[in-house]
């Protein structure tokens, strides 16, 4: 197990800054993802690990060995791309092969047709074969072996894809949004396979997706990119129950989370739209954004009105086990998510006012520029 | 590439082959035009630089006409490429070239336009098998059917015209296939709107069709003005005896005929006159004319 | 495009479209063909009141007479030596000039012109060029004798070249020899100028190739150990070239049986019948000396070659689809 540290690294293409000095410190054995918009360079971050480019500045470790200037070959690791990158013209046992060849066969050895002829060839040929068979029965491709990737669906060429990067027993596995080219339902089934995998391998696996469900149920720890910067490393609990800022809150967690003006008095007793909570920060008094998730949102019991906000719905969206009710809180154009249960809706209609109140405990408040504000424990 | 970390050595190197080679492709060019400046002398002893120092030679021809030899003195350049159009009525083979080549496209136009249109975005009892046709004769070498074509010509009295030149290319398979492949990617839509207001199947050709197809034509009219422009083999057949019809190859090779030494110079004036048009057309629109050139590939 | 019912309305105006299309096609393709193959088993001659025919007496001479054995020597020679050298040669153009970083388009445009340069006038000028006593290359070649050039494209640096007897040394000697006049040496020389006007062809059609392989199989192949050049070529560049492959040995071939130019310009198919290729053939007997019914024979012969080529590279490219 091999742990990969990222010091400093950035990336310029001519004036544009695509990395602006990421440092990651990967245990061994994590899965680490890499999540964030299109274009925040978490690509680019995974392709400079790989070896496949080089960075502007900045040192890449492996093992505690730096390898800027090994080659991609050389760095014992391994990549599934985000098109599989199959060989197309080869059989999928010949796709799982070629890292093999390429490593434990001489040159004259791999040389077409006349390789045979060497006599080391046989038996480097069967231990090579039998650790492919080996590991396309771990991946249950076995009986796809003979053909190749133009007849397969799209997960069994994922599966061979990741064969392919098996085989070689690398020290860490990269993944391009393997995932993305998959239906729905292919990929929460592929997200817990990979999952085992993970676990049953015990390697390093560096993930990129821009899919926050897939990094929050598949991370050991995220790294929320934007823009080229790393704005929170931490654990999916961590991320979603603590952002470092807006931005971070906003991205994980679907739907958005719902972001309502808020005030801090003297006493630094928080209060969101007139409604007081039951946090308390530390500092003076000032304006604040409080920040409530879709799924923290309630309807308030009966008789508590003075403690909930009062929401009339525009639209509510059916999904079979919850309900999405939008809407705007009275006498505001912002527009708020709730995420109730069918029986809380049950009597709720298009143009109904009802009274929301947060789950204890959920509501994060960020200040105006949209940072964090830890809440402090109540000293009364 | 792949953050390949090559020798400094490899791109040096590179250049060096290619280097090499661009200049055994240009030699001839070279040679072409550079001598097509130069004075017999300066032919036969291979000096002069490119452009040959142009000092002032004896014309022969003009003194055995009877003139003064002071009368007789002219640059070598200027000799060369005067004699190019003297010895053989050079801008006569040059108009036909444009004349064949320029009808010959038109003509193929023609044909080919209404028939990819009707393969393409007409219904009718017979298209599969006119399409069969059309893919079974491409597979037939234009060169096959040279002789046979002079064969009936000649039954019919019609080698050693513009006709003979002409006719056996009317009819561009090639041309019908690509304009076909071509055509089937306009909507259907815009042609069911020029119905409605009142198009003739026949103007929806040329006033709708034509006008989003001038890539594909332009890319068409480039492979066959190169093509028959630079033909040799069948004007050489066809045209028996009527100098009038050369075509440039033609010319040239009429005029190599007797080759002697002063004859070299003009007869490299002359390749270049032949050559140069298109190598020009070529230099300024190089995107358009590859794509031209190997739209055969792309089948 | 928009998915509609069926219309029943049968387009008239498609039968007039066609029509001239049709006709052309069988008065100037078919119909050709088919008097081609009839009149190969005759011994025709225009201005003959009457056909009489010889049934294979045309094609027995074809296997049996020199000249026409000859003739398959110096047709099959001029292919099988131009399609391979300039497939090489544009393929290895072609991956040069993807992999440099400047001058791409300059060393494109160079080597395409001899494409666009009408065949005849070039092969004069090259006949020009190889001239025995007047051709630039033998009077760059004498100039060479006794100086540095010589020692060195003698190769006598070779330790076991004898630079005395080296084939520079004898040019220098007994003067360079007549690429054309030397019945051992045409065939090469009209081969030369061939691949000379054919690989910037193959060239073109090899970078379109190459700019369409994906990057990321590269990327694969990287990861996966592929270091070399060489690696990299037969792991991903080659096995994805293969439909343009297919396609560049078609042409090339096809085009290598329709020589005519250079052969009739230069050599008029000698010295002793050694260049003496089919199309030259066909002008020379059926044209020049009247002969059709041979002349036909030969055309038939030729057309087959084609057919077998052209359905030939039909089969492959299906078979080797790579669904990919």
């Amino acid at each position: 197990m091999t742990g990969i540290r990222l010091s400093g690294i950035t990336k310029s293409f001519g004036d544009t800054s695509v990395l602006r000095g990421i440092n990651l410190d990967i245990a061994p054995g994590e899965f680490l993802t890499l999540v964030g918009p299109s274009g925040c360079g978490k690509s680019t971050l995974l392709r400079i690990i790989a070896g496949l480019e080089e960075q502007t500045g900045g040192d890449v470790e492996i093992g505690g060995v730096r390898v800027n200037n090994l080659r991609a070959s050389r760095r014992d690791l391994a990549m599934v791309f985000q098109s599989y990158a199959l060989y197309p013209h080869l059989t999928i046992a010949e796709n799982m092969q070629t890292p093999l060849k390429l490593r434990d066969l001489t040159f004259w050895e791999r040389f077409p047709l006349i390789g045979r002829l060497w006599p080391n060839y046989a038996a480097k040929m069967a231990a090579l074969n039998a650790t492919v068979r080996e590991t396309a029965d771990t991946l249950e491709i076995g009986h796809l072996l003979g053909r190749k990737p133009g007849q397969l669906s799209g997960g069994q060429r994922q599966r061979a894809a990741l064969g392919r990067a098996m085989v070689r027993k690398p020290v860490a596995f990269l993944m391009d949004e393997p995932l993305s080219n998959l239906d729905a339902a292919l990929r929460v089934h592929m997200r817990s396979e990979l999952a085992d995998l993970h676990r049953s391998l015990q390697t390093t696996f560096i993930y990129v997706t821009h899919d926050q469900a897939e990094a929050l149920t598949m991370s050991d720890r995220m790294a929320v990119m934007v823009e080229g910067n790393v704005l929170q490393l931490g654990t999916p609990e961590e991320i979603y129950r603590t952002p470092v800022d807006r931005c971070v809150a906003e991205f994980v967690g679907s739907p958005k989370i719902n972001i309502i003006p808020g005030a801090a008095d003297g006493n630094g007793r928080v209060s969101a739209y007139g409604t007081p909570l039951q946090q308390r920060i530390a500092g003076k008094a000032r304006r604040i954004q409080v920040g409530i998730r879709p799924e923290h949102l309630m309807l308030a019991p009966e008789g508590s009105h003075n403690e909930g906000w009062p929401f009339r719905v525009t639209h509510k969206e059916n999904l079979g086990s919850d309900f999405f009710l939008h809407g705007h809180l009275n006498g505001s154009n912002h527009r708020i998510i709730a995420r109730l249960t069918p029986d809380e809706v049950a009597m709720v209609t298009i143009g109904s006012e009802i009274t929301l109140c947060p789950a204890p405990g959920t509501p994060i408040a960020f200040d105006e520029g949209g940072r964090r504000i830890g809440f402090v424990k109540d000293r009364q | 590439m792949t953050g390949g970390r090559s020798s400094p050595f490899a791109e040096p190197i590179k250049h060096a082959i290619l280097i090499l080679g661009a200049l055994v492709v240009i030699l001839p060019f070279y040679v072409m035009v550079s001598y097509s400046f130069k004075s017999p002398r300066e032919i036969e002893t291979n000096t002069g630089g490119f452009f040959g120092a142009q000092q002032e030679m004896v014309n022969e021809y003009c003194v055995k006409l009877g003139n003064p030899r002071e009368a007789c003195l002219e640059t070598p350049v200027a000799f060369n490429y005067s004699e190019a159009f003297k010895k053989a009525p050079l801008l006569r083979y040059l108009l036909n070239g444009v004349v064949v080549t320029a009808s010959i496209f038109l003509i193929q136009v023609i044909i080919a336009l209404p028939c990819a249109y009707a393969l393409s975005k007409l219904r009718f009892w017979g298209r599969d098998f006119v399409f069969a046709l059309v893919l079974f004769c491409l597979l037939i070498p234009v060169h096959a059917i040279a002789l046979p074509i002079y064969i009936m010509l000649a039954k019919v009295g019609l080698t050693n015209s513009y006709a003979a030149l002409v006719i056996p290319w009317t009819i561009s398979v090639f041309g019908i296939f690509l304009m076909r492949q071509f055509f089937m990617t306009v909507p259907d839509d815009l042609i069911d709107a020029a119905r409605m207001d009142g198009m003739t199947e026949f103007s929806i050709i040329w006033k709708v069709m034509l006008p989003t197809a001038i890539p594909a034509l332009l890319a068409f009219a480039i492979f066959s003005v190169v093509a028959h422009w630079n033909d040799y083999f069948w004007p050489r057949i066809a045209i028996t005896g009527n100098r009038d019809l050369y075509t440039p190859p033609l010319g040239l090779r009429e005029f190599k005929g007797g080759a002697d030494g002063s004859i070299w110079g003009p007869m490299m004036a002359t390749a270049t006159i032949i050559v140069t048009p298109l190598i020009v057309a070529f230099l300024l629109a190089q995107t358009r004319f590859i794509e031209g050139i190997t739209l055969t590939g792309m089948k | 495009m928009t998915a509609r019912a069926p219309t029943h309305r049968t387009h008239r105006a498609g039968y007039w479209f066609v029509a001239p299309a049709i006709v052309l096609m069988v008065v100037i393709l078919i119909v050709p063909i088919l008097i081609a193959a009839l009149l190969s088993f005759t011994d025709y001659s225009l201005g003959n009141p009457e056909i009489s025919w010889v049934g294979f007496e045309n094609y027995d001479r074809m296997v049996n007479r020199s000249t026409y054995t000859r003739m398959i020597t110096a047709t099959a020679t001029y292919v099988l030596v131009v399609v391979p050298a300039s497939i090489l040669l544009g393929l290895g153009a072609a991956l040069l000039i993807n992999s440099v970083k400047r001058f791409n388009d300059l060393y494109k445009t160079i080597y395409f012109l001899p494409v666009m340069a009408a065949l005849l006038a070039m092969a004069i000028v090259w006949e020009f060029s190889l001239h025995p006593s007047l051709g630039i290359v033998n009077k760059t070649l004498a100039s060479g004798c006794g100086t540095a050039a010589e020692s060195v494209l003698s190769f006598g640096w070779l330790p076991w070249v004898d630079a005395q007897a080296s084939w520079y040394a004898r040019g220098c000697e007994r003067g360079f020899p007549l690429c054309f006049g030397n019945k051992d040496y045409a065939i090469w020389t009209i081969c030369f100028i061939g691949i000379w006007q054919a690989f910037g062809f193959n060239m073109v059609l090899y970078l379109a190739g190459l700019t369409s392989v994906s990057r990321e199989l590269y990327h694969a192949a990287e990861i996966d150990g592929a270091t070399s050049a060489w690696d990299r070529f037969r792991l991903v560049t080659w096995p994805m070239l293969g439909p343009t492959t297919v396609f560049v040995v078609t042409i090339t071939t096809i085009r290598s049986f329709q020589v005519f130019d250079t052969v009739e310009a230069i050599t008029l198919g000698g010295p002793s019948k050694s260049t003496f290729v089919m199309m030259y053939a066909i002008y020379e007997k059926a044209i020049q000396q009247n002969l059709i019914g041979m002349g036909s024979a030969i055309t038939v012969v030729f057309l087959t070659f084609v057919l077998l080529l052209t359905l030939g590279q039909r089969y492959l490219v299906e078979r080797r689809v790579h669904y990919s």
